[in-house]
């Protein structure tokens, strides 16, 4: 995708989020009597300096013949942001070591730059340790509750 | 006598041990190519949850002082600033990597760098408690003045585009407004959701912006092995370069300091300006580029000049000095501790403390870059696959662990995505971070002067602190353009 298309995208969803932001701002309470410019007065000049801004930034993109593209995502960063999402989603019922230890093994393997059949032992005792040390560390030094899902007999 | 308490405080074995872990993680970090000083700030925050206000901002202040320091060494090694404040270093730094004096240069940069950040931190206690006092005469029109000043120079600085600086600016001061009116107490943007009620947590936001989606460009770019072939055995530079980069160093530790004190002027800007300003003033100019001393020697003592720097206004003022100080400010409120000069009524243990470990953090780079440099070498070349997933299980950590609530983790993994097309989109990162902590004191501020001043915003200009920082404030807006019209008149770039 070209960065020039990107940036006016940008600037549409610019322009809808001041927009909610404006309108929203109706929906604020004032005290009775109150004499300053109230809670709107500030969420509302920004979301207009937001409008503008993006106007701003349509008309110089259309202006230049940029012609530089960019590659927003690939399967790498997919599959990196779906880990993610799942690791939130079970985060509390699976527990925090069962959850990074999957996530860490994913993402070691999205990121090696060579083959997996040196590479594994390294990476599986990383993926089983890491989670292990840090729940120390957090859970048991620093008193942190990290859920312990499924292993809560275990914590 | 009260300082030389709070060096014995700084000294006791618990918090000493907690600073070497902080300076070593913070050298690591900032040696790494991707990972920042902000951000390993940001990352670490929360293993100091946990931890008293002193303790917890002496490691901070640990890891961001190694992790400028530690820039340099795959600057100079690699020719890839380990930090975006060692890029100037990198100019100069590579060229004594290919005449094999790579060690000479580590030699150099470490010296410098310690004069650097040891000026900074002298000033930094003499200055502080100055301003602080002045600051106390500050009411709400100065105060809302001042962040009006510290909007422009963010907008005005970031970023290759001015335009899209002003823009991560202004979608700071709007996420900003989300939460409780600082007036009123009634709560705003929450759309319904209780957990909005009192507004993002900055943690989080910061996490996610300056970590997580770095974790993500990692995954999707890929994260190169760093190779590092030069054998460095001592770094310990000789006493014709200490001669020759001293002078050089020291002037560049003030002009590091007073960017640092601008407010929104960070580490990589005081890098560039120490490098030219020596350029400039040099009687060989001609050297730089191939390698000259005073050219390595300037960036670093530059870059590291502004990390104190930097806390003078967020100490005194509660206005961030840079990113780094942003994330700070967050940590000293998650104590419980509200900067400003009150800060220096109310906690001054906390105060001195935080100068004497900005001392000793100085003094641990110096040693741990001086002695154990082989062994960072060594670490810098671990497989490129570790520390990213590693660093996705911290943020989730850090953003949890705040106040144990899984609505954060999810707050944070949205605006990573978002800091993640912002990378691509060349959206500059810091401004939104400087804006969430600058909002809300401008606006508060501006609301009260003006129900001071029944509604007219005279007030803003009738009383002079006020006037000057307003005055700033439109220098700093009209620098660019005053800029491009000097340099068409003298014919030289600023």
């Amino acid at each position: 995708m070209k960065l020039k298309h990107l940036n006016l995208i940008f600037s549409g969803v610019l322009i809808v989020l001041a927009g909610i932001f404006f309108f929203y701002a109706d929906t604020f309470k004032m005290l009775p009597g109150q004499a300053d410019i109230g809670p709107k007065a500030f969420p509302r000049f920004v979301s207009v300096v937001i409008l503008i801004l993006a106007i701003l930034l349509i008309i110089t993109e259309l202006k230049k013949n940029d012609q530089t593209k960019v590659q927003l995502f690939n399967l790498k960063f997919l599959i990196g942001l779906v880990t993610a999402v799942l690791y939130f989603l079970l985060f509390k019922t699976v527990g925090f070591v069962l959850c990074s230890m999957a996530s860490i093994f994913i993402m070691e393997v999205l990121l090696l730059n060579e083959p997996f059949k040196k590479a594994w032992p390294l990476v599986t005792a990383v993926a089983i340790l890491a989670p292990i040390v840090i729940q120390l560390i957090f859970g048991v030094a620093l008193k942190v509750p990290l859920p312990a899902g499924l292993l809560s007999f275990l914590f | 006598m009260v300082f030389f308490q709070s060096l014995l405080t700084i000294l006791h074995p618990s918090i000493l041990l907690v600073m070497i872990i902080g300076s070593i993680g913070g050298i690591v970090i900032g040696a790494m190519p991707g990972l920042t000083s902000v951000m390993g700030v940001t990352l670490l925050l929360p293993f100091t949850y946990g931890m008293d206000a002193t303790t917890g901002m002496a490691m901070l202040l640990s890891i961001s002082f190694g992790a400028i320091y530690g820039g340099s060494i795959t600057a100079i090694l690699i020719g890839t600033p380990g930090t975006p404040a060692s890029a100037a270093t990198m100019i100069e730094g590579r060229q004594f990597a290919a005449r094999g004096e790579g060690g000479r240069a580590l030699g150099i940069s470490t010296v410098s760098s310690w004069v650097g950040g040891t000026i900074s931190a002298i000033m930094l206690i003499l200055i502080a408690p100055q301003l602080a006092k002045l600051a106390l005469k500050f009411g709400a029109p100065e105060y809302c003045t001042l962040c009006l000043f510290g909007l422009t120079i963010i907008a005005s600085i970031s970023g290759k585009s001015l335009l899209k600086g002003a823009i991560a600016g202004f979608l700071g001061l709007l996420i900003s407004t989300i939460g409780i009116d600082p007036m009123t107490g009634f709560s705003r943007f929450a759309f319904g959701n209780i957990n909005l009620y009192s507004g993002l947590q900055t943690v989080p936001l910061m996490i996610g912006l300056f970590a997580i989606s770095q974790v993500f460009v990692n995954l999707k770019d890929g994260v190169e092995q760093n190779v590092i072939t030069q054998k460095v055995t001592s770094i310990l530079p000789s006493w014709s370069d200490l001669k020759q980069s001293l002078p050089v160093a020291i002037r560049s530790g003030f002009i590091g300091t007073f960017i640092g004190i601008i407010p929104a002027a960070g580490a990589d800007i005081a890098a560039f300006v120490s490098y030219d300003v020596a350029k400039k003033l040099s009687k060989h100019p001609e050297a730089f580029g191939t390698g000259c001393i005073e050219g390595l020697a300037a960036p670093e003592a530059g870059n590291n000049g502004d990390t104190s720097g930097a806390l003078v206004p967020m100490l005194t003022l509660g206005v961030p000095g840079d990113a780094t100080a942003a994330v700070l400010v967050g940590a000293l409120t998650l104590h419980g501790l509200q900067p400003g000069p009150t800060l220096f009524t109310k906690d001054i243990v906390v105060v001195n403390n935080i100068f004497a470990s900005a001392l000793i953090a100085n003094l641990l780079f110096l040693i741990f870059g001086l002695l154990g440099i082989r062994v960072f070498i060594k670490i810098i070349q671990i497989k490129p696959y570790i520390l990213t997933p590693i660093i996705f299980v911290l943020c989730i950590i850090g953003s949890f662990a705040l106040r144990n609530n899984i609505f954060d983790v999810g707050a944070m993994l949205v605006i990573s995505v978002i800091g993640y097309f912002f990378v691509y989109l060349e959206i500059p990162i810091a401004p939104i971070v400087l804006a969430l902590i600058l909002g809300p004191m401008f606006e508060s501020n501006m609301r009260r002067s003006l129900l001071l001043s029944k509604g007219s915003f005279s007030i803003f200009f009738t009383r002079p602190i006020s006037l000057f920082f307003i005055l700033l404030a439109v220098i700093s807006l009209l620098w660019p353009i005053l800029r491009k019209k000097l340099e068409k008149e003298t014919g030289t770039s600023l």
